[in-house]
């Protein structure tokens, strides 16, 4: 499917946008980059608080002036946005917090279905599996601990914070902070499935059930 | 599917209760923007099955990008595609614009340069595009806000992308209006100059006036002004009646206020009330 491209009109074409990532253009130039902003301040609410709206402004004109984004939607606009600043947040909250709040969104859209929880009679499951849309993080901080605590675990090296998030079956994208035993269990699994002996307690599997982190259909 | 008569924009603020409620009748079909939707799992696609099981869909995509001079995004074709097929979209419309340079996306409808160059490499995609997708597409004529001296008309240019393509036209009867305020033409003699033959559906759409020194804006955010109510009853008058979809973007009200505007339209642009009861 190659079309001639004749070089006057890839100039052409690449000056009007080239003008448009410089900020001119008419009004385009700032069109952009209003929607940019509208964008990641909704899908980044905490990153956005955390990094302060001048120098998330300053960000949006580096993002348009020095990247190219190869995903067309709109909505990809956000993934796009951190792929740009992963590289150039320095080290601190702000990584983190970015993509945490990406992996929400990430594991909103997920396509894989989660299966519907059992009811009851779950409480004594023998075959277990990880929720399908599970994604892991660690963080060097609490996540809900507000920028100045956030900044302080960092200054102490405290030891870092595991989380899952995934999504429920009715769509609830969950944020589990992990406990020691959490992982533990966790690590047990072998590709995302379990078998449970009669002889264990079934007590954090059926926590873990109830919660959505695990599940006992296969889909 | 036959498609006509009344349709909305589906916003996502509409899904849960057009997914989960009774059929409506007080519009005939929805127009769903592909990029919102396509590759999306979870509460999303869930919602868009149960609406499509409900009611007919036209597709209107942002990034397809056929003013750009790039290769096409066979990515981005392939899930316009698979979108399409899924959910047995006949209608498949995007822009008479660019969202792209050599760089990457820019995530904005940028007006094309329109010359006698441009236009044969946007006919030349336009027809890779509809072999690739097995359908004729339609393209919108944008709202810009830029324009420079040495270019053919957009009338001009549409015109002759119709004829050279075989596309579609979406016309934007808001989007002529503005174009028409802003760069001080008739948008009667915009409507005269297209093909008679050439237009798949209507757009309608608010835009922000703010006084006749002002640039107007294309802001999909307000009610349907008389001004262009009048314009889209000129154009039913020239392309004969075709399905006319109702945007709102911003500023949404009710999906009942939504509803009862978009009678009023349909009544004020071809004379009835519409196809259902």
């Amino acid at each position: 499917m190659n079309v001639r491209i004749a070089a006057d009109v890839a100039s052409e074409a690449e000056r009007r946008c080239q003008a448009v990532r410089r900020g001119d253009l008419g009004p385009y130039g700032e069109l952009v980059r209003v929607n940019a902003q509208e964008l990641v301040t909704t899908m980044f609410p905490r990153f956005t608080q955390h990094r302060g709206a001048e120098r998330l402004r300053q960000d949006i004109d580096a993002f348009y002036k020095c990247f190219g984004a190869t995903r067309a939607e709109f909505i990809h606009l956000a993934t796009e946005f951190v792929r740009f600043m992963q590289p150039r947040l320095p080290p601190g909250i702000g990584r983190p917090l970015i993509e945490y709040e990406w992996m929400l969104f990430d594991v909103e859209v997920d396509k894989t279905p989660v299966p519907r929880p059992d009811g009851q009679e779950a409480r004594r499951p023998t075959h277990v599996y990880l929720n399908p849309t599970v994604r892991w993080l660690a963080t060097p901080f609490d996540l809900h601990a507000d920028d100045q605590h956030a900044a302080q675990a960092l200054l102490n090296h405290d030891a870092p914070y595991a989380y899952a998030i995934f999504r429920t079956f009715d769509h609830r994208v969950m944020t589990q902070r992990l406990s020691n035993h959490d992982i533990a269990e966790l690590s047990s699994f072998t590709d995302g499935e379990r078998l449970i002996s009669p002889k264990e307690s079934a007590h954090w599997f059926a926590h873990a059930l109830a919660h959505e982190l695990i599940t006992s259909h296969h889909e | 599917m036959i498609i006509q008569g009344r349709g909305l924009g589906l916003r996502r603020e509409f899904a849960s209760s057009l997914a989960n409620g009774p059929i409506r009748n007080d519009f005939d079909f929805l127009e769903v923007v592909p990029d919102n939707w396509m590759g999306l799992g979870g509460e999303s696609m869930e919602q868009l099955d149960a609406i499509a099981d409900k009611y007919p869909l036209v597709a209107h995509s942002l990034s397809l990008s056929i003013g750009d001079a790039q290769p096409l995004d066979m990515n981005y074709l392939s899930a316009v595609k698979t979108f399409l097929d899924n959910y047995d979209i006949a209608i498949y419309s995007d822009h008479v614009s660019m969202s792209r340079d050599s760089c990457g996306y820019l995530y904005e409808l940028i007006p094309v340069r329109r010359t006698q160059a441009s236009l044969q490499l946007m006919v030349d995609k336009i027809k890779a595009v509809q072999d690739y997708l097995s359908r004729r597409i339609a393209l919108e004529n944008i709202s810009y806000y830029y324009d420079e001296e040495g270019q053919m008309a957009e009338s001009e240019f549409i015109a002759r992308l119709i004829d050279a393509s075989s596309c579609g036209l979406l016309l934007d009867v808001n989007n002529a209006y503005v174009n028409s305020r802003n760069h001080g033409f008739d948008p009667h003699m915009f409507i005269d100059a297209l093909p008679t033959d050439a237009v798949t559906y209507f757009h309608v759409a608010g835009h922000l006036d703010n006084g006749p020194q002002e640039r107007v804006l294309d802001t999909h955010g307000t009610d349907v002004s008389a001004a262009v109510l009048n314009l889209g009853a000129y154009a039913v008058h020239r392309f004969g009646e075709q399905p006319i979809v109702l945007e709102r973007d911003n500023n949404i009200p009710s999906l009942d206020e939504l509803c009862e505007e978009l009678r009023g339209i349909h009544e004020a642009m071809t004379g009835s009330t519409g196809n259902l009861q």
